[in-house]
């Protein structure tokens, strides 16, 4: 099996990483340590009673520093999905998420595009979402890193889209 | 300046070169911030390292496997031009296992003669106290955010507590007006019942005490009704079934007549909606009416249309009126235009009435016609 590349995007300070490694590693660190460039995981997904619901991936997790210049770097070369992260406690960063995925979808045409929604264990429950995001028909999914609520769900959404459309 | 750099690259033990070359290729090749070597071939399997940077690189094994930042980049890496120019680098990853994260690399890779493919590996550029520089600016801005959200979650809690409290006083001045009175009457009907026993009337104070027994099972209802009001927001209110004629009836029956006679037009369903509010709405509509009429005899005239969203109540009197610039100040709290009031009916009216979706209004012009009339749109749930 081919490991799909995953792109992991948004604002710096968002919970990238932190979503990387609840979803590698099962562990969640509070203090908050910035990624400089790139980490690269390795997770394969287990398999789900779909068959062909196991995934392998490659998650790139960027230095979120990188803004919208990380498409035209060579990072973002044959990823078969992005999720763009945003922080539910930052309504800014959600905007910016919005941008990001609207530029992913124009540079990277037919590939999988997610929207995490983090942090969700420090956000009250209505979230007023940019106008924009309905327009998009991106899917949303809220998680938290720190509790691990919906991690898995958001890569196995991903892998399911993945393999439907070939990627 | 500390630096960052690595030590000198070594030869692993799977290297050919003899102990001195090693060294001297190693230093030739730190000189030029060059940490460590791969050779593939033209399946990218690895053939050869060099420099302990990349001792994490399996001999024997795919590159992509040590690599996986290359997955993906296959075909590109075996297809680089044979030119100084047509290296692919990728630069500042790091792969991160579970042991921790790989050291952090700018990998260049290069096409060499006869087809052979090179990895070039060096060290993150910058050193330690640069990079470490650059984490504590960032994580500064994020403590900054962090400040300005926990502010903003702040300063929505004191919104909230605002809110709770002015709820708590709407509250309490709910049960004042809306017991009070009933209280009262509990307590003349104790004084009747007091009276019909010291006159030997059984019949007249087994009639009132009948009578004292409805009220305070009402008032009962009422304060439960108004706990469950506070407690869970207008619209978690219980909907029930309204008789709506059975409910102004019972309300006209409960109130002291003062001389000022009732009469009931129009159409009047059963419909479900929010009783309690509902009930405490024509209640207070229909007492003020009565109360403030300043005549020895009077009338009032509730009516009740039935316009398909909704139901349309209303309310005329023929007393004193109300001024056209008292008009609006009438259904603020406290708010009344007898001095011995406590100004909180019509406050409490318009809010019920405004929880539920409807509207409430009030015309009366004293200088042409006595009376006002009140006038209630209570929409129907579910429509």
């Amino acid at each position: 099996m081919i490991p799909r590349k995953i792109m992991l995007l948004g604002d710096i300070g968002v919970g990238k990483s932190s979503i990387a490694r609840r979803l590698v590693f099962d562990d969640f660190d509070a203090s908050y340590k910035p990624t400089l460039g790139v980490d690269i995981y390795s997770y394969e997904a287990e398999p789900g009673p779909q068959p062909g619901a196991s995934a392998k991936f490659v998650i790139w997790d960027t230095d979120g520093n990188f803004g919208d210049s990380i498409f035209s770097l060579v990072y973002i070369r044959h990823a078969a999905a992005a999720l763009i992260v945003g922080d539910l406690t930052r309504h800014a960063t959600l905007e910016s998420m919005v941008e990001t995925g609207r530029n992913f979808l124009q540079a990277m045409p037919g590939r999988y595009c997610g929207f995490i929604m983090n942090k969700s264990d420090m956000a009250c429950e209505s979230i007023n979402l940019p106008s924009q995001v309905a327009q998009l028909a991106i899917p949303i999914i809220r998680t938290s890193a720190k509790t691990g609520e919906n991690i898995k769900h958001a890569f196995l959404e991903a892998a399911d889209a993945i393999r439907r459309r070939g990627l | 300046m500390h630096s960052s750099k690595p030590p000198m690259p070594s030869a692993g033990a799977d290297s050919d070169l003899e102990a001195a070359e090693r060294a001297q290729v190693g230093t030739m090749l730190a000189s030029r911030g060059v940490y460590g070597l791969v050779w593939l071939d033209e399946d990218l399997l690895v053939r050869r390292r060099f420099g302990t940077i990349v001792a994490f690189v399996t001999v024997g094994a795919p590159l992509v496997q040590s690599i996986p930042a290359c997955i993906g980049l296959e075909d590109e890496i075996k297809t680089l031009p044979n030119t100084r120019d047509g290296a692919l680098r990728l630069p500042n990853v790091s792969m991160i296992g579970a042991d921790g994260p790989g050291p952090r690399l700018n990998l260049a890779f290069y096409s060499m003669e006869r087809g052979r493919v090179m990895v070039a590996a060096h060290a993150g550029t910058g050193t330690t106290l640069e990079i470490e520089l650059g984490r504590q600016i960032r994580a500064r801005l994020m403590a900054e955010a962090a400040v300005a959200a926990k502010s903003q979650e702040l300063a929505r809690t004191n919104a909230d507590l605002r809110i709770a409290n002015t709820k708590l006083e709407q509250f309490a001045a709910i049960v004042t007006h809306d017991l009070k009175a009933p209280m009262r009457a509990l307590r003349y009907m104790a004084d009747d019942i007091h009276a019909a026993i010291g006159a030997g009337d059984d019949h007249a104070a087994r009639s009132k005490l009948d009578e004292l027994r409805r009220q305070s099972t009402r008032l009962s209802t009422m304060l439960s009704a108004l706990l469950r009001y506070s407690s869970a927001g207008p619209r978690e209110v219980a909907i029930e079934r309204v008789d709506t004629r059975a409910l102004v009836t019972e309300i006209v029956e409960s109130l002291p007549s003062n001389g000022i006679g009732v009469d009931l037009r129009g159409t009047w369903p059963s419909l479900d909606t929010f009783a309690a509010p509902l009930d405490l709405t024509l209640r207070n509509l229909i007492d003020n009416a009565i109360k403030h009429h300043d005549g020895a005899r009077g009338h009032v005239l509730v009516a009740c249309s039935d316009h398909g969203d909704a139901l349309e109540f209303s309310i005329a009197d023929d007393g004193p009126g109300i001024p056209p610039e008292h008009q609006d100040s009438i259904f603020l709290p406290f708010r009344s235009l007898s001095s011995n009031r406590e100004g909180m009916g019509l406050a409490i009216v318009q809010k019920m009435v405004i929880a539920v979706g409807g509207t409430v209004t009030v015309a009366s012009n004293p200088a042409e016609r006595r009376g006002a009339t009140f006038t209630v749109h209570w929409p129907k749930i579910g429509l």
